[in-house]
């Protein structure tokens, strides 16, 4: 099982950094980390020296957090008014990007906060943004060039502690942390440290939260829909609280864009809600931007059910939005996977705490994530079709689908390696690999990965497939077989399995197997293969196919390849 | 007085706590021993943590840093700790 790994965590610091040692330590979210602390004050030899203790016990990522001026020698002198060149700073902050990359070789997830100064000192005032002597200015510059030499790496992420500053306020600093334990920071920058690097484990390792849903009397628009009708509830206009629900559902179109999903469940008569959304002129967001609803009267822990499982997602990737606390306890208490944050009785702080929610966080947006909703309601539209049609194969033929095949490509492995990390119910092995990992195991002889682009005439699904091979002997052996729920029951399972027995046909070999290996999400994954037609083994956990039978493809898809037969 | 500090002596443990292995967090009891209880980097956390606490509360800072502190070991526990803070708000 991959779900509740421990995470050995290195920290390197040039302060006292066992405070955030005890944060990353304690505390009930996951993942479970055990910190490591490095010689103090010692960065340099611990990122050269990788025979010293502390890099024996096998970290699986490193947080660097050090302070300008011990690491980089030139910004001193700008601290202390000499005269340097921004050119020699630089220089060093390079020197120091190299170090980084090294050591980011050796772990899975490097983290590295951005440099900061303690608050007090007001820098030099009229000319602290002045290129050549102003310390704002070239701190600004040094975390920059930083970013730029750290943004091909894609397992190092600089983390923006100045925000953990801005939030800290007045309790950011303490001279008497510093004089007197070598504490660079107060104890609420730590917490806030801590929080943000589990925050972003969650998002790297795919557990990031997927899906908002939301009531909407009092939490999409002010007031009872169903007592006022739609043209008397508050939203919009010269009114501060019409205004922030306005502005919350800004928020909430924006979330969208970085491929989180929003969902309606609430307790209304559906005419009379949806008449709300579409007919409303101050609604932000459309009946479009929503994946699916469940308005009726039944209960509210239910309706999330079934909303989550017509989404085909997890309860672990929701999101429970309400403004009443009755709603919310009990959906706590019924549904302790789903999120239930904390929300505000005035709807002025709604966007704020929206947007201070920790659970959203991914390594990187891809092009299906930015157009995911667009993907989930021509999925509803299909459904429709469906009930409309009748005959499933019918159905399926008048979608028009096309898959294109291709071998992995570096421009392809930022979303290939997402699919892997993040995929959970149609994964036959779920293995999680990052960026260069997945890159280095494709391209090693006797290994091949492909990918599936999916399509129909309601739209591009994008890259939603990956099936990987690896030859053993006179076999072919099926090590990833993934696909996004999204695309699931459409007959790509079968063209991926289609495509893997042709290739290792081409290479000459007799069988493909596969070996399933069981989390507590693929039951799907194993339901497929059971009924796919290949032979089962031992404990109805492996599979294998004799390659002079060809595998058929459905004869409603339309193969987009040029090279799986080459 | 005495238990308006008493309380803020209280919130200062819940802070520090979070940071101390099992078994040496501080409870919240008039008794509690606390410089037998603390290493070196807890006495510093907890320094700053009531330090702060008491400038919330009353408005004032004190140091429990400075040489009187220092003369006096007020740390035995949570009361003298209390006697000690409630002398220097009179």
């Amino acid at each position: 099982m991959t779900e509740n790994r421990q995470y050995k965590c290195l920290l390197i610091s040039d302060f006292t950094i066992d405070n955030l040692a005890a944060y990353l330590r304690g505390g009930s979210s996951p993942p479970e980390i055990i910190p490591l602390i490095s010689p103090f004050n010692q960065v340099i030899r611990v990122l050269l020296d990788n025979s010293l203790e502390c890099w024996q016990k096998n970290p699986d990522l490193a947080v660097v957090w050090t302070q300008p001026k011990s690491v980089i020698p030139s910004f001193n002198r700008i601290m202390n008014y000499e005269h340097t060149t921004e050119e020699r700073i630089l220089q060093e902050v390079d020197e120091f990007s190299s170090l980084l990359l090294t050591i980011g070789k050796r772990l899975k997830y490097l983290f590295i906060p951005t440099w900061i100064l303690p608050s007090y000192p007001r820098g030099t005032g009229l000319l602290d943004m002045k290129s050549g002597i102003g310390i704002g200015v070239t701190l600004a510059r040094m975390n920059l060039r930083l970013a730029d030499n750290m943004q091909e790496a894609s397992n190092i992420f600089l983390l923006n502690a100045q925000n953990w500053i801005i939030g800290a306020g007045k309790d950011a600093f303490s001279p008497k942390l510093w004089y007197m334990g070598k504490i660079a920071f107060g104890n609420i920058v730590f917490q806030r440290a801590a929080r943000e690097i589990k925050a972003a484990l969650r998002g790297i390792t795919g557990k990031a939260r997927k899906l908002i849903i939301l009531d909407l009397d009092d939490t999409l628009w002010g007031g009872i829909v169903g007592d006022l009708g739609w043209e008397k509830i508050i939203l919009g206009g010269h009114d501060p609280i019409g205004e922030a629900y306005v502005d919350f559902q800004r928020g909430l179109k924006a979330l969208t864009n970085r491929g989180i999903l929003l969902g309606i469940v609430s307790k209304n008569e559906e005419t009379t809600a949806i008449e709300a959304i579409n007919k409303r002129p101050e609604m932000f967001l459309t009946l479009d931007d929503f994946a699916g609803w469940k308005i009726n009267w039944k209960d509210k822990a239910r309706n999330i059910i079934d909303l989550i499982s017509e989404l085909n997602l997890g309860l672990d990737s929701a999101v429970f939005i309400d403004d009443n606390p009755v709603e919310r306890a009990r959906v706590k208490a019924t549904l302790p996977e789903v999120l239930v944050p904390e929300w505000p009785e005035d709807p002025i702080f709604y966007k704020q705490i929206l947007l201070g929610l920790r659970c959203f966080d991914a390594p990187s947006i891809s092009r299906e994530d930015s157009s995911r909703t667009k993907m989930y309601v021509s999925e509803r539209k299909r459904q429709a079709m469906e009930i409309n049609l009748g005959s499933m194969e019918k159905w399926l033929q008048s979608l028009e689908i096309t898959v294109k095949i291709e071998k992995l490509s570096t421009g392809d492995l930022p979303r290939t390696a997402q699919l892997l990390n993040k995929t959970n119910q149609m994964n036959l092995s779920t293995r999680r690999m990052t960026e260069p990992e997945l890159y280095t195991w494709a391209k090693k002889p006797g290994h091949e990965l492909w990918t599936f682009r999916v399509s129909d005439k309601f739209g591009d699904s994008g890259l939603t497939g990956i099936i990987s091979l690896k030859t053993e002997n006179d076999r072919g052996k099926i090590v990833d077989f993934i696909l996004s729920c999204r695309v699931m029951g459409r007959g790509v399972e079968e063209t991926m399995l289609h495509t893997a027995i042709t290739r290792v046909q081409t290479l000459g070999l007799n069988q493909v197997f596969a070996e399933f290996i069981p989390t507590n999400r693929n039951r799907p994954c194993l339901e497929f293969w059971k009924n796919s037609g290949f032979a089962k083994g031992r404990r109805d956990l492996s599979f294998s196919w004799n390659t002079r039978s060809p595998y058929t493809l459905p004869n409603w898809i339309t193969l987009v390849n040029s090279e799986v037969s080459v | 007085m005495q238990q308006k500090v008493i309380a803020a002596l209280f919130r200062a443990f819940d802070e520090v706590n979070p940071l101390l292995p099992e078994g040496r967090k501080l409870e919240k009891n008039t008794d509690t021993p606390i410089l037998s209880q603390l290493n070196s980097l807890g006495m510093v956390n907890l320094i700053v943590a009531i330090e702060n606490r008491i400038k919330d509360r009353f408005g004032v800072t004190i140091s429990l840093t400075d040489e009187k502190t220092l003369l006096s070991n007020p740390f035995q526990t949570t009361t003298t700790l209390a006697d000690y803070i409630t002398s220097l708000l009179k």
